[in-house]
């Protein structure tokens, strides 16, 4: 049919022109070709995408969370010199975050360890630093995650031969993580050094029957991923 | 032993741009004459998937860089319900980069611009129709099958390096180690099409259908190509539809893609093409100036494209993109990093510098055989928050499409260009569209 206003044929069921909005009317002399012709065109109707309802109402209480102990705090921050709400704060974003990492279908399990392991390191790290600074998240806690978060890598490729070179590159990632941490250890204000270097130790021996295990594919996994 | 690829330099850019607001997913699809049949379509894809393996990969993340891995998951057909060119959420081990969707008589495939570019899908796609039509010829038991010709890729064949080669790294004239690159002055920021944003950020596509031939025939009565003739028509509608209403002195800016292939002698499937931008100010227009207002845009517009598209050009486009991919320090910045400062150079860059993207994709030349099974083409581009307006061309049996897609609720600037398509050429013009709401 012809747009009135537009005065261009229009191939639709509907009864509306889609570049002007304006009603138009099916005529019966349309040829049965024009009408076959505008049943080929169409398009389905879409369905309504729902809005995530759950993450946005835990997301909401996050925030609501958040906001009302940083308020209450400022408030009673007189009596009180502590600073508690920004724990509150780590540790509501912590729960938020652990929740949708493990609740989400996009991440490896591998990419999932290591954002786990980083959400965890900043909430030791700010209760290191509300409780004192005395430095036990770097010398004690996460050279502990390292070590867990290598044995749980080095499980998953022993138990899943077939995604073995998937892992290893996530075991090699957590082989630099310990480097760092080493790194770390060698600065002065470390005192506990041990947990560090027992780390990068088990680490290294971990790289080490990586490559002793591997097959051929390694290199080539490796080579993907530092792809320069 | 799990395949992967790396990316190829244009490629690499739409891991880190794309969103829900730039999906970076382009649509070819085929409006056949029959329904399409899902199991004759399912059996087409496990045909013509070992031909094109290349295309059946996932986006994975590496520590410099994103790269592509073979995808072992099947790849299922599926009955469109979604808005065409719909993002995709990364690292699922179900996300794919290339869809199949059939809805009536569309036969769509939406492809994810890391893997190929216009005229790598559409040697896909032809692939597909003319493997469709031996199944669909074979299960009716005709006698005669449709003959593949040398225009359809072989599926028997194997794939060999040269259909996944990254083509700009073998152009490229730019020294390796002293990688000297002209710097030019940034053009400044364009017109943008504004406009309420789409319910449910769906994708709204408006088609025109006209003959190919006889358009083409009138572009060259005026002494341009159909892509000049249609950059010049965008840029007059938009000026109509907008900035005649205005004191808006940005230039609008039309970017058409560009197949490299045809200056430089290239097979690859990948992306290999660049982007040549036709810029046209309306406030340097003399008020004295007696030519018509769209004739003067027609000159300026058929110029530059002409000098635009020389070999010397091109060949400095690709030394740009290669610059970028070869630069030492850049080599080494940390995958993360370097999404966030491609983010912000393709904002500041790249979307502020372009008002509307016309891409002609060219001519689906198919067998006799499967042609006829065919009623028409379509090609979709996602639109983006700052280029909410996009078109695409594509030519099936003399019948070409334009699409519009869009991302705003407004049509004022498609309806001024088919209206001044339709009165200036005076060619039957079919338009439809998939907006369901009255109220456009």
């Amino acid at each position: 049919m012809i747009c009135p206003s537009c005065g261009i044929e229009i191939l639709t069921g509907k009864s509306f022109c889609p570049l002007c909005g304006m009603h138009i009317k099916h005529l019966s002399e349309d040829s049965a070709e024009l009408r076959e012709r505008a049943t080929a065109c169409r398009y389905p109707e879409y369905k309504e995408k729902k809005p995530d309802t759950v993450k946005t109402a835990v997301f909401f209480s996050t925030c609501v969370v958040s906001i009302v102990s940083l308020f209450i705090n400022y408030l009673t921050f007189a009596q009180n010199h502590f600073l508690w709400s920004l724990l509150v704060i780590s540790a509501v974003f912590f729960i938020y975050k652990t929740i949708f990492i493990w609740t989400s279908r996009v991440y490896y399990i591998g990419a999932k360890l290591f954002t786990q392991f980083f959400w965890s390191a900043q909430l030791m790290i700010v209760i290191d630093v509300l409780t004192g600074l005395s430095f036990w998240s770097f010398s004690l806690v996460i050279p502990w995650f390292s070590v867990g978060i290598t044995t749980i890598l080095t499980v998953l490729a022993a138990c899943n031969h077939k995604n073995y070179e998937e892992y290893t590159g996530y075991m090699t990632a957590a082989f630099f993580l310990s480097v760092v941490l080493f790194i770390i250890s060698l600065f002065p204000f470390i005192r506990t050094k041990w947990p560090s270097w027992a780390a990068m130790l088990y680490a290294i021996l971990t790289v080490f029957a990586l490559f002793l295990f591997s097959r051929r594919q390694l290199k080539e996994e490796l080579k993907k991923r530092f792809l320069l | 032993m799990i395949t992967w690829y790396s990316i190829d330099t244009a490629g690499k850019l739409f891991p880190s741009v794309s969103s829900n607001n730039n999906s970076s997913f382009f649509r070819i699809a085929a409006v056949l004459k029959e329904p399409i049949n899902q199991d004759i379509f399912q059996e087409t894809i496990d045909r013509v998937r070992p031909r094109f393996s290349f295309f059946f990969v996932r986006l994975r993340r590496g520590t410099f860089w994103n790269y592509l891995e073979e995808n072992n998951e099947p790849f299922l057909v599926q009955q469109e319900t979604d808005c065409p060119c719909t993002a995709s959420q990364f690292g699922r081990h179900d996300s794919h980069l290339i869809r199949f969707l059939y809805f009536g008589n569309r036969l769509s495939i939406e492809l994810f611009h890391s893997i190929t570019d216009g005229r790598g899908a559409i040697e896909f796609m032809k692939a597909v129709l003319f493997t469709y039509s031996v199944i669909a010829a074979e299960r009716n038991c005709d006698k005669v099958l449709p003959v593949p010709e040398e225009k359809i890729v072989n599926i028997q064949s194997t794939p060999v390096i040269d259909d996944y080669e990254n083509s700009f790294l073998r152009f490229a004239k730019i020294n390796k180690k002293g990688s000297k690159l002209e710097i030019r002055k940034f053009p400044p920021a364009s017109y943008h099409i504004e406009g309420t944003p789409a319910a449910q950020k769906c994708v709204g596509v408006i088609t025109g259908l006209i003959s190919s031939e006889q358009l083409n025939r009138y572009a060259k009565s005026l002494g341009t190509t159909v892509t000049g003739y249609l950059a010049s028509l965008l840029i007059y509608s938009i000026y109509s539809a907008r900035i005649k209403f205005s004191t808006e002195k940005k230039p609008v800016v039309v970017s058409v893609p560009v197949n490299l292939r045809r200056r430089f002698p290239s097979v690859t499937f990948r992306n290999f093409f660049a982007v040549v931008n036709i810029s046209f100010s309306f406030s340097t227009i003399e008020s004295e100036n007696s030519a018509p207002l769209f004739d003067t845009i027609l000159e300026s517009v058929s110029q530059q494209l002409e000098h635009l598209t020389r070999k010397e050009n091109l060949q400095r486009e690709i030394d740009k993109n290669i610059f970028f991919d070869k630069n030492r320090i850049g080599r080494w910045v940390p995958l993360r990093i370097k999404h966030l400062f491609v983010r912000l150079g393709f904002n500041l860059f790249g979307e502020v510098r372009r008002t509307i993207t016309l891409s002609n994709m060219g001519e689906i030349d198919l067998p006799s055989g499967t042609a006829q099974l065919v009623d028409h083409g379509e090609a979709l581009l996602y639109p983006s928050l700052k280029c909410p307006l996009n078109c695409a061309v594509i030519t099936v049996n003399d019948s070409m499409s334009i699409s519009f897609t869009k991302a705003i609720e407004e049509t004022d600037v498609i309806r001024s260009f088919f209206l001044l398509l339709k009165q200036q050429t005076n060619l039957q013009l079919q338009v439809y569209s998939n907006i369901s709401r009255e109220k456009v």
